[in-house]
């Protein structure tokens, strides 16, 4: 892998869309046009042609040259923004897959040739993957504070009592002939504790940072004729923002994306489930209990006027590793029998009830989120770093001072190279292999 | 006017193992120094070793040094420290009989036929166009060479103090080398001032040792050097005293006459080997502080009272000695004093020890910043052996390096070429990162391979490496292929946790706690290992769980070292780099990205910077980048 590679990559959504882009970037950018019989514009100038393919058309498209170093990327760049069609990307794709010396990039690779050819800072990099990425202002605001330092602040501190804490042991193990006061080892152990303890209210903190970043999934699942393909369309209609629509992944299940309070929130409904509920194992089911596992919050929604939704939602309940919010729909025709405390009656046809129902998502999804303080890790990098750190101190703690001191060390090593990976002191490879593979601009 | 390949300039500890590794790679070596008959001196305490310098000394003599061998021929008290912990912090520590280890250092060089000692104190340096040809005696004559190795220790501009009293000296009764101190500074060497301090020694037969603790030597002795199969000098026992309430008070009353608190010394002494005045200064609230009386030869009766480094006035040492239990009556024969120092800011090196800018010349030992016999040696050594690869193969030397995963040598010369010495440099083992794996048992299976790729092991050590490497291999095998149930393991009263699944030896020995004494009796085969390896072989058992881990530390510092930054690159066209961040390179000029990355003061963003120029102007392939 070498930078005389030309490298290619999608840079839209995949999927239908009405443009998608195309990035090149390389020594050969400048070829492209002309692989699809077109002369290439001049540096800095797009044109609009049509590209074919020996004798056929595959599209009309916007064609875009930079000549680096004065591009995005500091390399000679490419860009075609044709229409969003599967198959014309992918004729498209297939035509640059063949070149000699062209490859697709992989996770971050336009940054880091952007970053390598010094188009970009490091620091910038980092938080300006959060800020490219970020969908909607409550996003925007914790990039920001990344930059800042806002998980700097107190990681650096610990970093401190570390160095503290591995000093004392250092001592017992390299002033063991000196005469220490006897209190070193449980002063030490006490005050490793005491960071162990630190680490993890910041750790577990329910993934608030990283849900702001990622945003959270919310799966709708319940018997088919309840009125959970009603509430999606609801949602969709009345939820605050639709940031981007995006076509199910399987025919199973269908997504869309929205803004709930500052939080990009998936909504998924999990259309598989028209079978009937007493055929627990049946597919659809599995996959539909499967994706609510993974979810942040699930609905579990039955239809309140008919007897049966006592015994639906018991079923399913059984089936779910979350405590579902229990729903009942349909209203507007009388519930049947009495309303469970935890559960809300609403009719999806009334828009009051549909506001009311996101503002109780809003509830649930909010203590992750708006508790700004806390939310401090939002990066999964970090995140396994400090539980590296943790977990490596809580090691050292299994160790016997006296005779395995060497051992706990190690321990306490470990631990401050961890808090290092979220610094970015301690090998500047490892470091830049983190950032650029969570870094996914162009691709 | 006479030649030699490579010279050696002082005959203490670095100095010798200098000229001995310089005598082993092949080359014509002259040592110079002021006195023939103080070769090997040892100016301060008796002893070798200990923890951290314990492993330099396995080091070394993996490397077919001469430390090894001669403290196992003059060591009165082997001790083995921190012998309860694991094998990866065990300190290999023995006193010396001063005399027998000067007289023996003396007959390990004599052994080499291409080495001559040459009497004289040395005044100035021969340099051609940049590049030092040899050296000019203070009497005159000169002698030409390829390259030179200063190893000056206490000697450059020395002074000593001891009082109000300012003597300029190398070490009590012997003059400092001030001409070339003074032809150094003027070759715009980076050079500063340091100080160390040594104890008044005591006449043991005026101390009164019933009553006072002592500290039994091991037994068995456990020799440093593998070339060594039994230490045979006698063993004596230390004493073990404290200072009392009373000596701190006379030591509070009269700060203001030390040498040291007086404002006298403006070097910067070690933290971790402070004086008594500094122990009572700083650390006001400890009451009393631990000495050992240290015999210094078994037929001397002199006493090292280790732990009262001094340099109060005279009378004040007198009337501190007197405050000491076992000491009331004790006779001081030589009176405790500070030394302060020249020295050269180690990051005007390369990590071949040689000076940048000035080819030819090398230093090793106090000269660099570091303090302790065993830390001089191992620059000396590594000295040694880089002039004389230098000069026997000017067209295609690659310099011999030891990295942080190597060695503690290697650790101490990265240290030094990186961080400077703001106070002179001791090792310790908590300075390296993979200290599980750098241990002193197996400095030879470390080091000796390395040293048989340049030639400078001879060819005894070498026969007897492979045949413990050999034996080595067979122990492993044997390890792993004795295996019992976990049930007969528990038969025999060790733990085995029932889940049905076998245990080998080599399982076992992974466990605290359990020796081969322990395993033994459940695979009597065992028995065949030499007790030898026992140590080894279970320190490598005991850490395997911790290797893996170190493996992906070494393996991306060993990528970072892999980037070299070219010696002609100019850090003022580098984007991106903060003004203070240029100024840190220009003066230190690291080698390689690895080397830049552990510079005090560089950050990260720097050195991704630098990665960056490196890359994007395609000095560096880009291999190392991992997506």
């Amino acid at each position: 892998m070498t930078k005389s590679d030309t490298i290619f990559a999608v840079a839209t959504p995949p999927g239908r869309s009405a443009v998608a882009v195309i990035r090149v970037s390389g020594p050969k950018a400048g070829i492209v046009p002309g692989l699809f019989s077109v002369k290439c514009p001049e540096a800095g100038r797009f044109v609009v042609r049509k590209l074919w393919d020996g004798q056929l058309i595959i599209d009309e498209a916007l064609v875009l040259f930079m000549r680096g170093p004065r591009s995005s990327t500091g390399e000679d760049v490419c860009e075609i923004h044709c229409h969003g069609s599967v198959a014309v990307v992918s004729e498209l794709i297939k035509k640059l897959a063949s070149i000699e010396t062209f490859r697709a990039a992989v996770a971050g690779e336009f940054t880091r040739r952007a970053f390598i050819n010094e188009k970009m800072d490091l620091l910038d990099v980092e938080g300006l993957s959060d800020l490219i990425d970020s969908e909607t202002p409550a996003q925007l605001h914790q990039a920001w504070s990344q930059i800042d330092g806002a998980l700097r602040g107190p990681v650096a501190q610990w970093r401190e009592e570390l160095v503290v804490l591995s000093s004392l042991l250092e001592a017992l193990i390299d002033f063991s002939d000196e005469d220490l006061p006897g209190d070193v080892e449980s002063n030490l152990r006490n005050a490793t504790s005491a960071l162990i303890d630190n680490i993890a209210v910041i750790v577990d903190d329910n993934r608030v940072g990283e849900i702001v970043r990622d945003g959270v999934v919310v799966v709708l699942v319940g018997p088919a004729n309840a009125g959970k393909s009603t509430i999606l369309n609801k949602f969709a209609g009345r939820a605050a923002a639709i940031v981007s629509e995006v076509a199910g992944t399987t025919r199973d299940i269908i997504s869309i994306r929205v803004d709930i309070d500052g939080i990009p929130t998936t909504i998924l409904d999990t259309a598989g489930l028209r079978e009937v509920t007493e055929h627990v194992e049946s597919e659809g089911i599995a996959r539909a209990i499967k994706a609510a596992s993974k979810a942040d919050l699930v609905l579990l929604v039955a239809d309140g006027s008919v007897p049966e939704w006592q015994k639906e939602i018991a079923s399913l309940k059984n089936n779910l590793n979350h405590l579902p919010m229990i729903i009942l729909n349909k209203s507007d025709k009388g519930i049947v029998g009495k309303i469970p405390v935890n559960a809300v009656a609403i009719s999806a046809h009334n828009p009051e009830d549909i506001i009311r129902l996101i503002n109780l998502i809003s509830e649930k999804i909010r203590p992750m989120n708006m508790a700004s303080k806390s939310a401090i890790i939002t990066r999964a990098r970090h995140r396994s770093a400090l539980i590296d750190a943790h977990w490596s101190l809580r090691s050292a703690l299994k160790h016997n001072f006296s005779d395995a001191p060497e051992l706990a060390a190690e321990d306490f090593r470990c631990a401050a190279v961890a808090l290092g990976r979220i610094t970015g002191n301690v090998d500047v490879e490892e470091m830049l292999n983190h950032i650029f593979s969570s870094f996914c601009i162009g691709k | 006017m006479i030649c030699y390949d490579v010279i050696v300039v002082g005959g203490g500890h670095a100095g010798c193992e200098a000229a001995a590794a310089a005598s082993r790679m092949g080359v014509n070596v002259a040592l110079v120094t002021m006195h023939k008959n103080h070769i090997g001196q040892m100016s301060c305490n008796p002893a070798i070793g200990g923890l951290g310098k314990g492993h330099l000394v396995r080091e070394i003599d993996a490397l077919d040094g001469i430390m090894g061998c001669a403290i196992d021929r003059a060591g009165i008290q082997f001790r083995m420290l921190n012998k309860s912990r694991g094998p990866a912090v065990h300190g290999p520590r023995a006193q010396a009989d001063r005399s027998l280890y000067r007289q023996s250092i003396q007959e390990l060089l004599s052994e080499y036929g291409n080495l001559t000692i040459i009497e004289g104190a040395v005044g100035d340096l021969i340099i051609k166009k940049g590049r030092v040809t040899g050296l000019i005696a203070e009497d005159g004559r000169s002698f030409k060479s390829d390259a030179v190795v200063l190893t000056t220790g206490t000697f450059l501009g020395g002074v000593i103090y001891l009082g109000e009293e300012r003597t300029p000296a190398g070490r009590m009764g012997q003059a400092p080398s001030n001409i070339l101190a003074h032809r150094l500074a003027e070759y715009s060497l980076p050079m500063g001032r340091l100080k160390t301090g040594t104890p008044a020694r005591l006449d043991g037969g005026t101390i009164d040792w019933r009553g006072l603790e002592m500290q039994p030597p091991d037994d068995p002795p456990v020799p440093f050097s593998t070339m060594t199969s039994q230490i045979t000098v006698p063993q004596i026992e230390c004493g073990i005293t404290r200072t009392t309430a009373k000596t701190h008070e006379i030591i509070a009353n009269a700060m203001h006459l030390s040498a040291v608190y007086g404002g006298q010394i403006s070097g910067t002494g070690p933290r971790y080997c402070p004086s008594i005045e500094d122990k009572v200064h700083r650390f006001a609230d400890k009451m009393s502080h631990q000495i050992f009386l240290e015999p210094e030869g078994l037929t001397d009766s002199t006493i090292y009272p280790n732990g009262i480094s001094t340099s109060m006035p005279r009378h004040i040492q007198d009337a501190m000695i007197k405050t000491i239990p076992g000491l009331e009556t004790a006779t001081i024969l030589q009176y405790g004093y500070a030394i302060e120092y020249d020295f050269v800011d180690p990051r005007a090196l390369t990590r071949s020890l040689e000076v940048r800018g000035m080819p030819g010349l090398y230093l090793a030992g106090q000269i660099n910043g570091t303090t302790g016999y065993e830390e001089a040696a191992a620059q000396g050594l590594m000295a040694g052996i880089n002039a004389a690869k230098a000069v026997s193969d000017v067209n295609n030397s690659t310099p011999f390096i030891l990295d942080r995963a190597d060695a503690y040598i290697g650790v101490m010369i990265d240290d030094l070429v990186t961080k400077g010495a703001p106070e002179p440099y001791r090792m310790f083992t908590s300075r390296a990162e993979y200290r599980l794996l750098l241990r002193a048992d197996n400095a030879d299976q470390r080091l000796t391979p390395l040293g048989l790729g340049i030639g400078c092991i001879r060819k005894e050590r070498a026969q007897l490496w492979a045949q413990k490497s050999q034996n080595l291999t067979m122990a492993r095998q044997l390890l792993s292929d004795c295996t019992k149930s976990a049930k007969e393991i528990a038969a025999h009263g060790l733990p085995s946790p029932r889940d049905g699944a076998k245990r080998s030896a080599a399982d076992m020995l992974t466990l605290e706690k359990v020796t081969f004494d322990d395993i033994i009796p459940i695979w009597p085969a065992l028995s065949a290992i030499p007790s030898k390896l026992h140590t080894q072989l279970a320190a490598d058992c005991r850490y395997s769980g911790y290797v893996g881990r170190q493996q992906s530390d070494i393996d991306a510092l060993r990528r970072d070292e892999s980037v070299k930054i070219p010696s002609h690159i100019d850090f003022n066209m580098i984007g991106g780099l903060s003004a203070e961040a240029q100024d840190i390179l220009i003066k230190f000029r690291p080698d390689t990205i690895g080397h830049a990355n552990r510079l005090p003061g560089l950050t990260p963003v720097a050195v991704v910077a630098l990665l960056r120029h490196l890359r994007s102007h395609g000095s560096v392939p880009n291999v190392a980048m991992k997506i």
